[in-house]
């Protein structure tokens, strides 16, 4: 119709934010999902395990719409190939989510009382790392604005820094927590001990993840 | 007989009229949607501007570029060669004809999506004429050359503004600390430089006919000197009430309890820890102790710093910015519809005024001046087609373009109607196209970062246009030619008026 008005291609950023709020959706539902476990409701781990798988499959249609916006064709601010890794990451954000309320589901998980405490902070640590990241990716539309410098940056690398800090943390406190869960390693059947190494490798995935989605948002800001 | 004279004169007319009008309807949009899209301007006001300025232009600058599409492609005094006595209205019916064949192009190409320009479809027809009429050597292919080269350069040159001027405001805008007050200082200079340009550009040849008129030299100091005046005084006025505008705009409360934390700090740290860096890694001993010793007090340096950045959003302030751009861009809106009318009223009034001074005086003019009542012809015209049709275009264009905010919106434009208005001025008034002019600036804004997502599938599709386009309208022209000079010349309709030029 018209030179100038089809210039403009479809821009994945907007996408890659709608795809975050899904990630974040499904995050929320396995915090649930894991409170409800810690705390014996099993009929409702099963629900929100649900949920979160289907929250997972919405968020991998709005996923390949961004793909398809990834046409040679378009030009954009940053690399294309940038784009696709840091939704990939995303992804795999929602698809831990989703790995954790299956664990969950297999067996009933014993908690035992005395690690109640590392157990908490090891999984509000990892949920903190993970709302870092999501305010990152929430200011990428401030980043645009401002031509992927300036203040903007500086705000996302503190962030990301942030992050960083926050996955080591959460790290130290997985190994505090493990330490204990082998205390009790003859209280425990063998499905159960596995449980806990699967749950608590998977939950972990969580901070590493987010802390990878950080240092790729990091690495699109070029140092000038 | 004297009927078929009027016949042709009123076909002149119709078809510079309906030339001009489809300029109004279709290029305007390009030139005004974006201030729309952007929000800077309503549908109205957007339509009010550019009539004004469209028909500024075309009236004040028209005459130049007019001049080139008229008589700079072929030679038509060598009509007299070949045709003697009915040469004046070979040159008629060839001028309409191409008027014609650009007329009945554009409406083909727009319903094929494809990005073609008037300029593009005008040029091809009065080549194609002029090799019709003239044979292949009667066409001034250099000047051809000329012409297309500048269709190429202008995107060029237009993106490279763009692109320097985007990436000023990003540094000394967007990347300070406080972006609202940086866009507040930069602003009124913003203005300062746009109306100084564009008054220098437009006097210098706007204001030669008056000077000629009052029997004044147009190459004398003097002259140069007036126009600077002239610029800088309009310059001034643009700054002060910039400043004015911009007074009341506040940065966003947000900010207040944190310490100044420029980017550039954070940014030099961290250049200072890489080479620090560096120096451990390849020194040895004392060196190397000191400069670990160093790199440590960095990092602590850094942390402060890092401490300092806050951590919520404040898109607020960017949209505080945008908001100061809007100023801008509404004067550089004005810019492009006063560039545009200069330029791209040459595609229907160079055509015209050659047909119609033929006609009327019967005989092809050695040197004649483009009149003045054809260029406000040529300037109603497209505010016509503006009024009738364009306003819908603009709407729709603006719709699609939202995503151009103001401070992307003013350099991109401001980077075209430079281009276009220097294309107009130069010594041979070189038709472009302003669309695809904007077209290269919107691409330097993106390659500054500027733009989210951008198509670049439209630039094989306008070089495409290209191609297609001047043939097109050459085989378009020279059918239409075949047409009028069968039912005018070759029919002897015409035979009565010739006047047998005295030898």
């Amino acid at each position: 119709m018209s030179t100038i008005g089809k210039l403009f291609g479809r821009s994945p950023f907007g996408q890659i934010q709608l795809h975050m709020e899904q990630v974040i959706k499904c995050v929320q539902k396995m915090s649930e999902a894991i409170e409800a476990a810690e705390s014996g409701r099993y009929d409702e781990l099963d629900r929100y395990s649900l949920e979160v798988s289907q929250l997972e499959h919405q968020a991998d249609q709005i996923k390949n719409d961004i793909r398809g916006r990834l046409l040679k064709r378009v030009f954009m601010p940053i690399d294309r190939a940038e784009v696709l890794e840091i939704v990939l990451l995303q992804d795999a954000l929602a698809d831990t989510a989703e790995d954790v309320c299956k664990v969950l589901t297999f067996k009933k998980l014993p908690f035992p009382a005395d690690c109640s405490e590392e157990f908490s902070e090891f999984f509000r640590l990892n949920l903190l790392a993970f709302e870092i990241v999501a305010k990152i990716i929430r200011q990428l539309d401030e980043l645009i604005e401002s031509g992927f410098g300036g203040v903007e940056a500086e705000r996302v690398r503190a962030l990301a820094t942030e992050t960083a800090y926050t996955e080591h943390q959460a790290d130290l406190v997985q190994v505090k927590l493990l330490k204990k869960i082998y205390a009790h390693d003859h209280e425990m059947s063998h499905g159960e001990f596995h449980l806990w190494m699967r749950f608590t490798n998977v939950l972990s995935q969580i901070s590493n993840v987010s802390e990878e989605l950080a240092d790729r948002v990091l690495k699109t800001l070029s140092l000038k | 007989m004297m009927g078929v004279e009027y016949i042709l004169i009123g076909l002149i007319l119709v078809c510079g009229f309906y030339a001009a009008w489809n300029i109004g309807a279709n290029d305007v949009a390009n030139a005004m949607g974006t201030s729309v899209g952007s929000g800077a301007l309503t549908l109205r006001n957007a339509v009010i501007l550019a009539a004004i300025f469209e028909f500024a232009g075309a009236f004040v600058v028209g005459a130049n570029v007019s001049e080139t599409v008229r008589s700079g492609m072929f030679d038509p005094l060598k009509l007299n060669e070949i045709y003697f006595e009915k040469a004046p209205y070979i040159l008629a019916c060839g001028m309409i004809a191409s008027l014609l064949a650009a007329g009945t192009w554009l409406p083909v190409a727009t319903m094929m999506h494809w990005p073609v320009s008037t300029t593009h479809s005008i040029v091809g027809a009065i080549v194609g004429f002029g090799c019709l009429a003239l044979g292949f050597d009667g066409v001034k292919w250099k000047e051809v050359l000329l012409i297309s080269g500048g269709w190429i350069v202008s995107p060029l040159i237009s993106a490279t503004i763009a692109y320097l001027l985007f990436g000023i405001l990003l540094r000394n805008v967007f990347f300070k600390n406080d972006p609202v007050a940086a866009a507040r200082r930069v602003a009124p200079w913003l203005a300062f430089v746009t109306m100084f340009v564009m008054t220098g550009m437009t006097a210098y040849k706007g204001l030669q006919p008056m000077w000629k008129r009052l029997k004044l030299e147009t190459d004398s100091a003097m002259f140069t000197l007036t126009i600077i005046v002239i610029a800088l005084l309009l310059g001034t006025i643009a700054f002060l009430v910039m400043r004015r505008l911009v007074q009341n705009f506040q940065q966003g409360s947000s900010r207040d309890g944190s310490p100044a934390q420029d980017a550039e700090v954070s940014r030099s740290l961290a250049k200072t820890a890489k080479h620090l860096q560096r120096v451990r890694n390849t020194s040895r001993g004392e060196l190397q102790a000191q400069s670990e010793r160093l790199l440590l007090e960095v990092e602590q340096l850094q942390k402060i710093s890092r401490a300092q950045v806050p951590s919520f959003t404040d898109s607020a302030d960017l949209q505080q910015v945008e908001k100061i751009f809007v100023g801008l861009q509404i004067l550089t809106a004005c810019l492009v519809a006063f560039a545009h009318g200069a330029n791209d009223v040459a595609n229907a009034i160079g055509p015209l005024s050659a047909a119609f001074q033929a006609v009327s005086e019967r005989a092809i003019a050695v040197k004649s001046v483009t009149p003045l009542w054809a260029l406000a012809l040529g300037g109603v015209g497209i505010v016509v087609g503006l009024a009738t049709w364009g306003w819908k275009v603009i709407k729709t264009v603006g719709e699609k373009i939202t995503e151009l905010t103001p401070s992307r919106g003013f350099c991109a434009e401001f980077a075209a109607s430079i281009t276009v208005l220097l294309a107009s001025v130069l010594p041979i008034g070189l038709p472009i196209s302003t669309t695809h002019t904007l077209v290269g600036a919107v691409l330097g804004v993106g390659l500054a970062k500027g733009i989210n997502a951008l198509n670049l599938r439209m630039m094989r599709d306008i070089i495409a246009g290209w191609i297609i386009t001047i043939p097109a309208g050459a085989v378009l022209a020279m059918l239409f030619y075949w047409l009028l000079k069968m039912t005018f010349v070759d029919s002897g309709w015409i035979d009565d008026l010739l006047v047998i030029p005295e030898k």
